[in-house]
């Protein structure tokens, strides 16, 4: 029997391969400007100034997204994200109460 | 007469350096993902407002060793799915110019965003 | 030179369903393969286990089994590189008939999803079709699978999902897309880009690691993937009528 291709599929796994090649490029300079938590540079329209960091994010969002629930099946990795989000709150309340 | 079903054991990651290395790179995914639950200022938006700066560092921490991870793995794999048929020399030099254009975009980056 | 190994070959059988490991003690050269032992067991000490072998020479791709947990040939898989302790299981991921023999024909069947053949019926000219040392050297590399399914035993994605296309399919299609004979690119792709086509790959590349021909598997895959990608959004854009 013929096969019909998964469309959806296709087009999840290309988006994953544009925002992940993104994130490669862009992320870790962005993660490194957190750092120092300097104000953004207001000399930049706001429009192109929260455009780009709202790129950013949504490449890292997406394609970090698209790992976790296609490795699911083999990894099981929805469990462990399950756990790091639970480590994470973990150390977020801890936070509130060390000055 | 019956046929013996063989599965996957749970531990299958361990076996080999390769499903090692796998591991390691789809991790990545999870301390990103984590990193971006930080930067919506998720703790923010329901209440929870911490002042301590270490806070963040470690947020930005944990970010930024699954982004390193990401970029090193994703960028030395993009040499070989190009449809050129390289040889071993020829990806290595993508992957030195890759490398080259991640330190220029990283660098305009810092420019444009934080002058 | 000779030296003593321990083979410890775990065996199934069929009709009580019972599952052993049967140790024997072996006295045999270093340039020896596990293939070797075996027939030595079978022919010397009625041993009877029951395994596939043809060619003797990693041609038929008829004797893989894990060999210390790592797929294998066993007529390619010398005792020199062994400890004294080996263990002899039969491929995994495939459900075992009896001792080493497995049931490859879920993994075999999806070759056909791979659209394994030219088609010449679309061709009106009469000239032999000629092909340039460079365009053989596109397939050339794909064009060596021997169909062992070592590739599918080393796959963590088949053992948990034996609908996806698998790895040796998916090379074996890339050989014939890279073919320039081949004008049934768009069948292809279309059984490819299918719901249980490339997109279950998470390319952990095992297969690869195993592959005794150096075939690539997973860089097909993933070549086949992007080549996925460009066809579905060009039926996206211009949906093609089906040919019947």
């Amino acid at each position: 029997m013929k096969k019909q291709p998964a469309m959806l599929k296709g087009l999840l796994w290309g988006l994953f391969s544009a925002t992940a090649t993104a994130s490669a490029f862009l992320l870790p300079a962005f993660i490194v400007g957190q750092f120092f938590a300097a104000p953004y540079n207001h000399n930049l329209s706001p429009y192109l100034l929260y455009g780009s960091i709202v790129i950013i994010y949504f490449c890292a969002l997406y394609h970090a997204l698209y790992r976790i629930k296609a490795s699911d099946h083999d990894l099981h990795l929805l469990s462990t994200f399950a756990k790091a989000c639970g480590l994470f709150m973990i150390v977020t309340i801890l936070f509130l109460f060390i000055p | 007469m019956k046929e013996l079903e063989q599965k996957l054991e749970p531990k299958w990651w361990k076996r080999t350096e390769g499903a090692q290395a796998y591991h390691l790179r789809e991790f990545s995914g999870i301390l990103i993902a984590v990193w971006c639950i930080y930067f919506l200022n998720i703790p923010e938006t329901i209440g929870l407002t911490i002042s301590n700066p270490w806070y963040g560092y470690l947020m930005n921490g944990i970010g930024l060793v699954g982004a390193i991870l990401h970029t090193s793995s994703w960028l030395k794999i993009m040499p070989k799915l190009t449809p050129f048929n390289l040889n071993q020399q020829q990806q290595n030099l993508l992957f030195g110019g890759l490398i080259l254009v991640w330190i220029a975009v990283s660098a305009a980056i810092f420019l444009i965003l934080w002058p | 030179m000779q030296r003593i190994i321990t083979i410890n070959i775990k065996r199934y059988d069929p009709e009580t369903e019972e599952v052993s490991i049967a140790a024997y003690k072996v006295e045999t050269e270093q340039d020896a393969t596990i293939l070797d032992i075996l027939n030595f067991l079978n022919e010397h000490k009625n041993a009877a286990i029951s395994y596939r072998f043809s060619c003797r020479m990693s041609i038929c791709g008829s004797c893989g089994a894990m060999v210390n947990g790592r797929p294998t040939l066993m007529c390619s898989t010398f005792i020199r590189d062994l400890p004294d302790d080996v263990t002899v299981e039969p491929m995994r991921n495939f459900p075992v008939v009896r001792d080493l023999v497995v049931d490859t024909d879920n993994a075999m069947d999806k070759m056909r999803d791979a659209l394994p053949y030219t088609s010449f019926v679309s061709k009106k000219s009469k000239k032999p079709l000629k092909q340039t040392p460079e365009q053989l050297k596109k397939l050339k590399q794909t064009s060596q699978c021997i169909k062992c399914m070592l590739c599918y035993s080393a796959c963590p994605v088949y053992a948990v999902d034996d609908e996806f296309i698998g790895p040796a399919a998916t090379a074996t299609a890339y050989r014939y897309d890279q073919d320039n004979h081949d004008d049934l690119k768009e069948e292809r792709m279309d059984s490819l880009t299918s719901k249980d086509g490339v997109w279950k790959c998470s390319f952990v590349g095992e297969c690869s690691d195993v592959c005794p021909k150096n075939v690539d598997p997973a860089l097909a895959i993933q070549k086949m993937k992007i080549m996925g990608v460009l066809h579905t959004t060009k039926k996206l854009i211009k949906p093609s009528k089906s040919k019947t």
